[in-house]
């Protein structure tokens, strides 16, 4: 290990940091959406798995129905956006004071999400042609133009979420309503539409990041589970609450799985635990996360 | 068993029902195939998991989702000494061995999450990493613990020299849930009991009222973890196999939804619950396959958000309708709710 | 290695006929003989994380059955199958063998998928003397020769005690990787091999034969790596393997974690850098990867692309009875034979056979059958099958394997690794 490192440095290296940029840009996209879902609205949404993989099984539907892979990227976010509405009107609206609740009945739901999956799709795994073909050059590497889409992607998608809870109307009117509901309604906002908006999004991001990466994975009905437990992770060991926390969470949990896998290799399963062993002290010894948000709900 | 009721009053529909069902377990070897008889028993080991659930969960408001760690736990420990360590007693290592290691990681694991408060759904979350680092630690411990092929060929109990048949075994299971069942029935029921309640309710009005909550946290998790490690242990003795998956959050969650359906907080909803579910699934999974963990789903929602305290909770509220005007005073534990009162 | 040793032990034992063994004769089995239906089971995961496999496997057996009662059954006599799903749990999979034996009263079982389930659900057969055909390649390395077993053919050693009622008709890793390897390094011209797998003990086992049958033939392993089951992001990796200089990947990596390392080897351009070669990837998986998979090598006992009768019997048919959604792929393809060969050993040993151990005899007996793979033969001695062994090299584009070479018939014994075998 040490040895090639040290052989083929610059190119190697530059290689590298691109990959885990990779990795660490796939984390942090299927995180966004719970980053909204979770930090911000408190809800323990366990469907988030399962509604990425409805969102890469869109972009699946569109692809075999002879489109091109764009239109699924586009069409997938809406899918599952209105899936999310839905799941918001039917039944988060009546648990959000009871987030333990929330919890069993998202789990419920990604049961039946999953199941309608295999009914409507088959028990085959499906493969996903990426948007992108071929390569470009970055930092004098010849890198696969898809695995850089990537990138680009979640650096796009958190600016424009970070923008609109920031500088929109619609954002800082839903930022509103979550801190505080009695107060937002108080001064004439429809708290009702803006918990729906706000679900709906949530939603959206985790049916795009299903669809973006989708060419990467194996697409089958039950992808979403492992992307469950990492993106909770990512969330709050970054903190709660706050996109910039998403993104630190995302490179310190991305970072270290790359890490640990070096330094333990051969044990991989080790490696993998271990970085949840570090997540599990952190949650421990600073619940509030890497970036605390101002004020953090239970 | 006849000799326990006599802390139960016969009078209410609710015992008798429970009586009634105890009747059916104990009569249920003389009805069916020996096969049976083992399948059944295992049935009554996720039972006294969920029970442990229920004790954590339903009582004292955490929801754990990590629990199979520690059924698992127990399942393993019985299986490599009744493989390898014939020296110790088989009894030993299910009444003594199994939970005590169980136990052990539950008061560990306790004491590292309470002694920093961490409650709600943090509890939930952290439980459930905690059920997938198990998982992934035993399936890489191929030649100590099996790895994802796990640990097969493990033997059924013996009590000096003698093998328990499927039936012993099947009794002995049932004894063990009951035993269980009336223990924490007192303990739910005694100031102990209220405590927890007042834990669920409001933990820091608890707080207020002079309550060490977290050392009670402590020990209600650790008590629930020993009968986790017990039930773990009667189980690799009955199938003779155990694997990773046993440790898994998929269980852990799986036998939270069974809680749930059944009727979180009452305690006969979690064994009721279990063993209906897991035997409707056995009979329907076969015939409906994806039909079956739909609706089964979808049930759990409905339950969830309509009936907190599930198929037992609607039954006793129904019971109760009928009885408004009985004396409701002395009625037993079915009532939920945080009742802190002084 | 020694290997091809066995080959006279089976002709000599076929020739020399069977003075019985321990077992008593059961020629008075047709006076016992009934022309009661024959209930079988069929035991797959229907549901969880391994039904994308089981089903087609169901699926299989299922049609199989199905010929054999319109083409007459059993000299008359009907198969009557009973199915099970396992949910891809060991534990459900207990459950419903017992209900399987007990109370279907089955007399033989095909089922099971992955070596946990395997191992979880045998002692159920031994206990109730039933057997169980195995259709999945396993790992093979168990140490004993079955006890009063007729045929003993030499080295493989079969079953611990505990598997004496199992029969095996997939391949074990010498079957699939004896002829591949060297014919892969001569027409290939690789040498060194990075090798990948899933961290259980299949691809340690099969990763020891390959290192024997690589080493024997002058390359050598630059690396042998690991990753957990269900593993995902395999960027970091892919760099380890582009930078060891490997002139190719083995790999014994499994299921979606297999799928994902060949779209993101597809995608880097990993794939078309190095040879890719491996002895589980099929249709299933190869299809799940798309263009990744495209050019990827792998051996296995039989292909759907195969142009024989049988196949064309077999996949026609399959088309017909269950679509396209599933495909049928080696796994698939035993469990399609194994309710074959039981017909054809019933119709000769023991027509009227109701019971498991008059079935277990009947099979311990030399059949040979024509399968969609080709010629196959059960060895009583092992309860191993004998099993075509050939090369496909996948074509994303049909979705289907071009044959590359055949091997033709290789015999299961001699997959001892090294010195001895090893425990299951």
């Amino acid at each position: 290990m040490i040895t090639t490192i040290a052989s083929v440095v610059p190119l190697q290296l530059a290689d590298r940091v691109l990959i885990s940029l990779t990795s660490i840009s796939g984390l942090v996209l299927v995180a966004s959406g719970l980053t909204i879902i979770f930090g911000l609205m408190g809800v323990l949404n366990l469907a988030h798995g399962a509604l990425m993989m409805v969102g890469a099984y869109t972009a699946y539907a569109v692809q075999s129905a002879g489109f091109s892979p764009w239109l699924g990227i586009v069409i997938a976010p809406l899918v599952v956006g209105l899936i999310g509405v839905a799941m918001e009107v039917t039944l988060i609206r009546r648990l959000y004071d009871r987030p333990l609740d929330t919890l069993l009945a998202t789990w419920g739901i990604a049961i039946v999400l999953q199941e309608a999956v295999t009914i409507a799709f088959g028990t085959s795994q499906k493969s996903v042609a990426p948007p992108i073909e071929g390569s470009v050059s970055l930092l004098g590497v010849t890198y696969p133009a898809h695995w850089a889409f990537i990138i680009v992607v979640t650096i796009v998608v958190m600016a424009i979420t970070i923008g609109l809870f920031a500088y929109t109307d619609i954002g800082i009117m839903a930022l509103a309503v979550i801190q505080d509901r009695e107060m937002a309604s108080a001064v004439g906002i429809n708290t009702r539409v803006s918990d729906r908006t706000t679900f709906g999004f949530g939603s959206a991001l985790a049916g795009l990041s299903g669809a973006i990466m989708a060419p990467l994975l194996s697409v089958n009905s039950t992808m979403g589970i492992a992307w469950l437990a990492d993106s909770f992770l990512v969330v709050i060991v970054g903190g709660v609450g706050t996109f910039t926390g998403t993104i630190a969470g995302g490179i310190l949990l991305g970072g270290l799985d790359n890490l640990f896998r070096t330094v333990i290799s051969g044990y991989t399963s080790i490696a993998q635990a271990a970085v949840l062993v570090v997540a599990l002290i952190i949650i421990r010894y600073r619940p509030q996360g890497l970036i605390p948000a101002g004020e953090r709900g239970e | 068993m006849a000799t326990a009721d006599a802390a139960v009053d016969l009078k209410t529909p609710g015992e008798i029902a429970k009586l009634a069902g105890l009747l059916a377990l104990v009569a249920l070897p003389l009805f069916v195939s020996e096969y049976q008889v083992s399948t059944w028993s295992t049935y009554l080991t996720f039972a006294l998991l969920a029970l442990s659930i229920d004790l954590v969960w339903g009582y004292t408001g955490l929801l754990t989702l990590g629990h199979a760690a520690f059924f698992g736990a127990g399942a393993y420990v019985t299986a490599k000494l009744l493989k390898e360590v014939p020296a110790v007693p088989d009894a030993a290592v299910v009444f003594v061995v199994a939970p005590a290691f169980a136990a052990l990681l539950t008061l560990g694991l306790g004491w590292f999450l309470f002694s920093a408060d961490v409650k709600g759904s943090y509890f939930a979350i952290t439980t459930l990493i905690v059920s997938i680092i198990f998982e992934s630690v035993a399936g890489e411990f191929v030649g100590f613990l099996g790895g994802f092929n796990g640990i097969y060929g493990v033997p059924s109990i013996q009590v000096v020299g003698f093998e328990l048949t499927a039936t012993m075994s099947y009794y002995l299971a049932l004894g063990i849930l009951v035993g269980s069942y009336l223990f924490l029935r007192l303990l739910v029921g005694s100031a102990f009991g209220r405590v927890l309640r007042g834990i669920r309710g409001n933990q820091e009005r608890t707080e207020f009222f002079g309550y060490d909550t977290q050392r009670y946290r402590l020990i209600v998790f650790t008590l629930s973890g020993a009968m986790a490690g017990v039930a773990g242990s009667m189980y690799a003795t009955i199938d003779g196999f155990v694997s990773p998956p046993l440790l898994g959050f998929v269980l852990s969650t799986q036998v939270v939804i069974w809680i749930a359906v059944g009727g979180r907080g009452t305690l006969i909803g979690a064994v009721f619950g279990a063993i209906l579910i897991q035997y409707l699934n056995s009979t329907l999974s076969d015939v409906l396959i994806n039909y079956w963990e739909m609706g089964l789903a979808v049930l759990f929602i409905a339950v969830v958000i309509g009936a907190p305290r599930g198929i037992v909770g609607l039954l006793s509220d129904t019971v109760e309708g009928v009885q408004t005007s009985l004396d409701s005073a002395n009625r037993g534990d079915l009532g939920a709710g945080g009742e802190l009162d002084d | 290695m020694a290997g091809l040793a066995g080959i006279t032990g089976i002709a000599g034992c076929t020739g020399g006929g069977s003075s019985g063994g321990s077992t008593d004769t059961e020629e008075s089995s047709d006076s016992g003989g009934s022309d009661e239906p024959l209930t079988v089971g069929a035991l797959y995961a229907l549901s969880g994380s391994t039904e994308v496999i089981g089903r087609p496997m169901m699926n299989s057996t299922e049609l199989a059955v199905q010929q054999i009662n319109d083409a007459g059954g059993i000299d008359g006599r009907e198969i009557e199958l009973v199915k099970a799903d396992t949910a891809s749990d060991p534990q459900t999979g207990i459950e419903k063998s017992r209900q399987l034996i007990n109370r279907d009263g089955c007399s033989v079982v095909f089922g099971a998928y992955t070596s946990a389930m395997r191992n979880a659900i045998t002692e159920i057969y031994v206990g109730n003397e039933v057997p169980l055909f195995y259709p999945t390649l396993y790992e093979g390395g168990v140490c004993r020769e079955i006890e009063g077993a007729e045929g003993f053919s030499g080295e493989i050693n079969v079953p611990q005690e505990s598997l004496e009622w199992v029969f095996f008709n997939g391949a074990v890793p010498k079957q699939q990787i004896q002829p591949y390897l060297p014919w892969l390094m001569e027409e290939y011209d690789v040498s060194s091999f990075y090798l990948i797998g899933s961290d259980y003990v299949w691809p340690h086992t099969t990763n020891a034969v390959v290192d024997d049958f690589v080493q024997e033939n002058g390359g050598e392993i630059v690396a042998e790596d690991y990753v957990p089951l269900g593993f995902t992001d395999w960027g970091s990796k892919l760099s380890d393997i582009q930078s060891s200089d490997a002139d190719a990947v083995y790999f014994t990596t499994v299921g979606t974690s297999m799928v994902e390392m060949l779209n993101q080897a597809g995608s880097v351009g990993l794939v078309d850098e190095m040879v890719w070669a491996g002895n589980i990837m099929s249709e299933q998986e190869a299809r799940g990867a798309g263009d990744a998979a495209d050019g990827v090598l792998t051996s296995a006992p039989y292909f759907t692309s195969l142009e024989s009768e049988a196949n064309d019997t077999y996949i026609s048919s399959y088309e017909e009875a269950y679509g396209t959604d599933t495909t049928p792929n080696f796994v698939a393809e035993a469990a399609y034979w194994g309710p074959l060969m039981l017909r054809d050993a019933l119709v000769e040993y023991a027509p009227g056979a109701t019971s498991g151990s008059e079935v277990k005899s009947a099979l311990e007996n030399p059949i040979s059958l024509d399968a969609p793979q080709g010629t196959v033969e059960m060895d009583p001695g092992t309860h191993h099958a004998t099993l075509q062994s050939r090369v496909g090299e996948f074509d994303a584009e049909s979705g289907t394997f071009e044959v590359l070479n055949e091997f033709g018939q290789i015999e299961p014994s001699g997959i001892t690794v090294a010195e001895g075998c090893l425990d299951v």
